[in-house]
């Protein structure tokens, strides 16, 4: 395989692993965030300091995890004070926290970033296997998250936090942990990105592809395991397979963002779904 | 009989409104009790300071002899103190087994570490389907409950309340809406629940039924408990009979 299609792939796979993450915690459990971004980042800078300070590659790993996903929890407690469209604007001003906080930091790099951070110790083939295994277990750990316990309540708080606490679910304790859980697994998905690319600039982690993040997971179908990876893939191959695609990035997404709440709410899990049962089908249940 | 549930000189205020005022109350073990006052009586209120969906700005409340008033409604629901929405609330979008299933899965969503842990439903979604049984909703098991008529959604409430394994089970006109035959079927589900050993608290403007099922009749008037009493000779008493008259378009109207 060439250089191109590796370090393709890789992206095709840490865009995967961030997308599925958001539907824990947009999908799942109902939790609108436009500053998801903020956590791929932190996750990214976590992994790369951590790595720079000599830290061995699966350490960084872990470190960038939990570290991601304790600011997940404290951020996610303002998911506990408020809801829906004011959730929204609050993780998104948290995300520019975040580009506004590492901007100024010398020990980050400013706006330059981090650069030279050692390698994985795995060749890009390596490395793209390695994050390709470990996007297949985000995979599969989101289709268990679902089918267990956790997953009903999830459900339960998405469609009605007040009913489900009157039938005994902690609403704030899952919500916290689908914010945990969801921004650890970006942190992940950071930590990669960083030994990925050995640099980290805070550009990468901004608004915009907070945004991009969250279309992915509407365009797939919020709280479709599957919907949301097959999204996450395409979604990250188009713009390369049609080159005039990448010219019209922005263009592409909202027209497939508008088109998909107007015609298919349940984006394409829901059409899917649709074509095989017909109408009335609901990616959620 | 050992007290269940206790209100102790509850009261609250909605800006310069004393929805209730000085509420005392106390639920014994089996006891099917009938709540009836006219419009803004503070019934609903009184029920939602007892779940715990709202703070009292004084008094207390009690589950079993033990202070719960600090405890919010999802810590009482687990205590045994469930509850029906005056406005059915299901989870819209999932069928009628599925919504009862959450409610029947109460011990394995006790915390977020048991929920992860575990994934079979098969207990729970045999109590479920108990349930739905019991409340003559079998038949729309699988049906998603945005296709449900009201009167089955009034039962689907019931059955998710049912399914907390509850001590004592606070209704909140579970047959407003409902036409005659539903509801003297559902007051019917009511009564037998009661029978095998439920704790009911019926808030109702049905008088007709809450007269043939209770076996105790508590009338709010203006956030206070004005007659505590055997049903037949309670709303006979000159206070009650003053309440409803003065009210009776109110009462007409619900």
């Amino acid at each position: 395989m060439n250089t191109y299609l590796v370090s393709l792939f890789t992206i095709v796979a840490i865009n995967t692993i961030l997308a599925l993450s958001l539907n824990i915690i947009t999908g799942f459990c109902g939790q609108v965030s436009l500053g998801h971004a903020a956590f791929y980042g932190i996750g990214a800078y976590a992994g790369a300091v951590l790595a720079i300070n000599g830290a061995p590659f699966p350490l960084a790993l872990a470190g960038a995890f939990l570290i991601t996903g304790v600011f997940g929890v404290v951020v996610g407690l303002a998911s506990l004070r408020v809801r829906h469209d004011f959730l929204a604007v609050v993780t998104m001003g948290v995300g520019f926290l975040f580009l506004g906080f590492v901007r100024k930091q010398r020990w980050l790099g400013g706006e330059l970033g981090l650069t030279g951070l050692p390698e994985s110790g795995l060749s890009a083939l390596g490395n793209l296997i390695f994050i390709s295994i470990a996007a297949l277990l985000v995979f599969c750990f989101c289709l268990y998250l679902k089918r267990s316990w956790m997953g009903v309540a999830f459900d339960a708080i998405a469609r009605d936090q007040d009913a489900a606490a009157t039938l005994g679910i902690d609403v704030a304790r899952f919500k916290l942990s689908a914010f945990g859980i969801g921004t650890a697994i970006a942190g992940f998905a950071g930590a990669f990105y960083a030994y990925f690319s050995r640099s980290v600039l805070p550009d990468t982690f901004g608004l915009l592809v907070s945004v991009m993040i969250l279309a992915t997971v509407v365009i797939g179908g919020m709280g479709s395991v599957v919907g949301v990876a097959v999204a996450a893939v395409l979604l990250t191959l188009m713009p390369e397979w049609f080159r005039f695609v990448n010219d019209y990035r922005l263009l592409v997404f909202g027209g497939l963002l508008v088109a998909v709440m107007l015609f298919s709410p349940g984006g394409l899990t829901g059409l899917s779904l649709r074509m095989v049962r017909g109408r009335g089908a609901n990616p959620r249940v | 009989m050992s007290e269940v549930l206790r209100a102790e000189s509850l009261a609250i205020n909605f800006g310069g409104v004393r929805a209730v005022d000085g509420l005392s109350l106390t639920i014994g073990e089996g006891e099917l009790v009938g709540l009836i006052g006219p419009n803004g009586a503070g019934k609903t209120t009184a029920l939602r300071l007892l779940t715990g969906s709202l703070s009292p700005n004084s008094g207390r409340v009690f589950v079993a002899g033990a202070d719960v008033t600090a405890l919010p409604v999802h810590q009482r629901a687990r205590l045994g103190v469930a509850s029906t929405h005056q406005i059915v609330r299901p989870f819209h979008g999932l069928t009628s087994l599925q919504n009862v299933l959450v409610a029947a899965g109460h011990a394995r969503t006790r915390s977020v570490f048991s929920a992860l842990g575990s994934k079979s439903r098969v207990t729970e979604h045999k109590r479920a389907k108990e349930l739905l049984n019991l409340v003559g909703l079998a038949s729309v098991a699988d049906l998603n409950v945005d296709r449900l008529p009201l009167g089955q959604l009034k039962r689907l409430e019931v059955a998710r309340a049912l399914a907390l394994d509850p001590k004592a089970i606070l209704l909140d006109e579970p047959l407003a809406g409902l036409n005659t035959d539903e509801a003297e079927a559902l007051s019917e589900t009511i009564l037998s629940l009661n029978r095998a050993g439920l704790t009911v608290i019926l808030i109702e403007h049905n008088l007709s039924e809450v007269l043939r099922i209770s076996r105790r009749l508590v009338v709010m008037v203006g956030g206070r408990v004005v007659a505590d009493g055997e049903p037949a000779a309670t709303v006979l008493e000159p206070v009650v009979q003053d309440a409803y008259v003065g009210t009776e378009s109110d009462h007409a109207a619900a």
